[in-house]
Formats: C-alpha cells, sequence, structure tokens
C-alpha cells in the first residue's frame, strides 16, 4: 500500500516534470534544423521518456507559434503528401538560452544536492 | 494548397478505425473556424500518415492502431486548441454568435433581476403608507396585479405579509440571482 502511494506520487511528479519540460525540448530540436511535425513529435516524445502521447505536443506546438518561439510551413511532400515544418525563431533562440541557462543553474543545484 | 486527403485503406477495419477516430477529431474541432479545424485535422493526417509509413510490422489496422495509440485519444488533447483559441479568426462564427447571444442574454437577465429587485423594494416600502392600495390584488377580470390599484372590485389578497415576501424578493432578485449570474 504504502509502496504503491510512493509509487503514485513519483509518477505524478516524474508526469508534472515532463509537462514542464516539453517546450524546452521542443526548442532544442528545431534549434537543430528544421523538422516535420511527425518527424519532431516522435522525436520529442521518445526524449520525454515515451510516456507523453503523440497528440498532446501539437497544441503545444501551437502555442509556441503564437508565441512566435517557432515559425512553420507547409510543404508538399512526394505522392502529393502534405507536410508542416517547424523551424525556430530569433524570438525563440533567444528564449532558449535563458531557457538553458536557467536548466544547467537548476541542474547544478540538484547536482550539489544529490 | 490542397488539403490533406484521406487515405484509402485496403483493409475495411482499418477504415473503421479511421473514421472513427477522425470523427471524434471533426466533433471535438468544430467549435473553431473551418480554416482553423482544416489547417489542425490536415496537420492530424499528416501525422498519422508518417506514422503509418516508419511502422513495419503487422496489419494495416495493427499499424493504424499503433500510430493511433501513440497519438493519444482525441479527448486528450484537442481541448488544448480551443483553450488557446483566440480572436474572430479561430473560432467558428456559430460558436461566437452562441457565446455572443448568451453574454446579451445574461446582461438582460441581471437589468431584469435588478428591476424586479428594486420594485419589490418599492412595494414593501410604500405598504404602510397606501395600506389599501399596495398589494397582491385579484382584479374583476381574473388578472393578478402587484403594485398600486385602485380599482373597484379589486381583492388584495397579502396585506402586511406583502412587506416580508417583498424583502425576500429583494433578497433573491439583487443578492442570490446576481450571484448565480456570475457578478457580486
Amino acid at each position: 500500500m504504502a509502496d504503491d502511494t510512493r509509487e503514485q506520487q513519483v509518477t505524478n511528479w516524474s508526469r508534472q516534470l515532463r509537462k514542464g519540460v516539453l517546450e524546452f525540448l521542443v526548442l532544442l530540436r528545431v534549434r537543430e534544423r528544421e523538422y516535420y511535425g511527425y518527424e519532431l513529435v516522435h522525436a520529442v516524445a521518445e526524449t520525454a521518456g515515451g510516456e507523453v502521447a503523440e497528440g498532446t505536443l501539437y497544441p503545444l506546438l501551437n502555442r509556441l507559434s503564437k508565441q512566435s518561439l517557432i515559425a512553420s510551413r507547409w510543404d508538399q511532400v512526394a505522392s502529393g503528401r502534405r507536410r508542416r515544418y517547424y523551424r525556430i525563431t530569433p524570438a525563440g533562440e533567444a528564449v532558449l538560452r535563458e531557457m538553458t541557462d536557467r536548466w544547467i543553474r537548476l541542474d547544478r543545484a540538484v547536482r550539489r544536492l544529490t | 494548397m490542397n488539403h490533406q486527403a484521406d487515405p484509402v485503406f485496403s483493409d475495411p477495419a482499418a477504415e473503421r478505425v479511421w473514421a472513427t477516430y477522425f470523427r471524434d477529431v471533426d466533433r471535438r474541432l468544430r467549435r473553431l473556424s473551418a480554416t482553423r479545424r482544416r489547417d489542425i485535422r490536415d496537420e492530424l493526417v499528416a501525422h498519422v500518415l508518417d506514422g503509418l509509413d516508419a511502422e513495419d510490422q503487422g496489419s494495416e489496422t495493427q499499424r493504424l492502431d499503433s500510430v493511433l495509440r501513440r497519438m493519444g485519444p482525441p479527448g486528450e488533447y484537442l481541448d488544448r486548441y480551443l483553450e488557446d483559441a483566440d480572436g474572430p479568426g479561430e473560432a467558428a462564427a456559430g460558436w461566437r454568435l452562441a457565446s455572443g447571444l448568451a453574454g446579451v442574454g445574461r446582461r438582460f437577465a441581471l437589468a431584469a433581476s435588478y428591476v424586479i429587485g428594486l420594485w419589490a423594494l418599492l412595494l414593501a416600502l410604500a405598504k404602510p403608507l397606501w395600506p389599501e392600495q399596495i398589494g397582491l390584488f385579484l382584479m374583476p377580470s381574473g388578472w393578478w396585479v402587484a403594485g398600486y390599484v385602485e380599482a373597484e372590485g379589486a381583492v388584495e389578497m397579502l396585506g402586511y405579509w406583502l412587506i416580508p415576501l417583498a424583502l425576500v424578493l429583494v433578497g433573491i432578485f439583487w443578492i442570490l440571482l446576481p450571484r448565480r449570474l456570475g457578478r457580486r
């Protein structure tokens, strides 16, 4: 019973942590190069531990686009299919630098305690 | 640019799985404008098609199941688009109209509530001044009238009970109802 509770607590904490870090992961990915939707979402979901429903990342991409942190364009690929490609914007790069800096500081602080 | 076409499946079971999933998607996105809805749907379709290409194990239905399972049920993520939707470009015209009408209706109900409360308060205050003319009257025509009445044959029904009853109405129409309607 106590183990179940502890397990649940850790699962909840882990879920919250992943949710909080998803934006960071998306920006890190699209800084590398232009990604199309499936490729980006699949990569981010995998990096986040594979427990993220891939669909949940699309509203996140939508929000980041609205905040002008990423930009997207549709492109026609083989056999008449379309893909939406995402890339980071200068504003996104600036935010990512800040996020990276804070992440590193947090990581150092946690390492000192563990 | 053309919209993303739905795929054609050779297995009817896969066709059904697809139709069920995207029917739910369409239903959940109906509050958004047609352009926005199409844009989101196209992206989800593109994702599933790319996912099917990447899956190399199993039947068509199994591959589709696997991609949609990783995607998650539409109810788990599509509402977030609605939460983030802003401006007339994103919300569907019908939904905007319904929201607008609801807002107008609420304001009208609120105004009516204050007016009725004021009327009840005036009745309570005026009753001691004109005890015979103020009250709830049954008119000879069979109609009920609450207010100042001097008509012959009209029967006053409440007497001084009008005062506490009117004050209860003031409480209802000035406090309880406005709270229910989201003000005060």
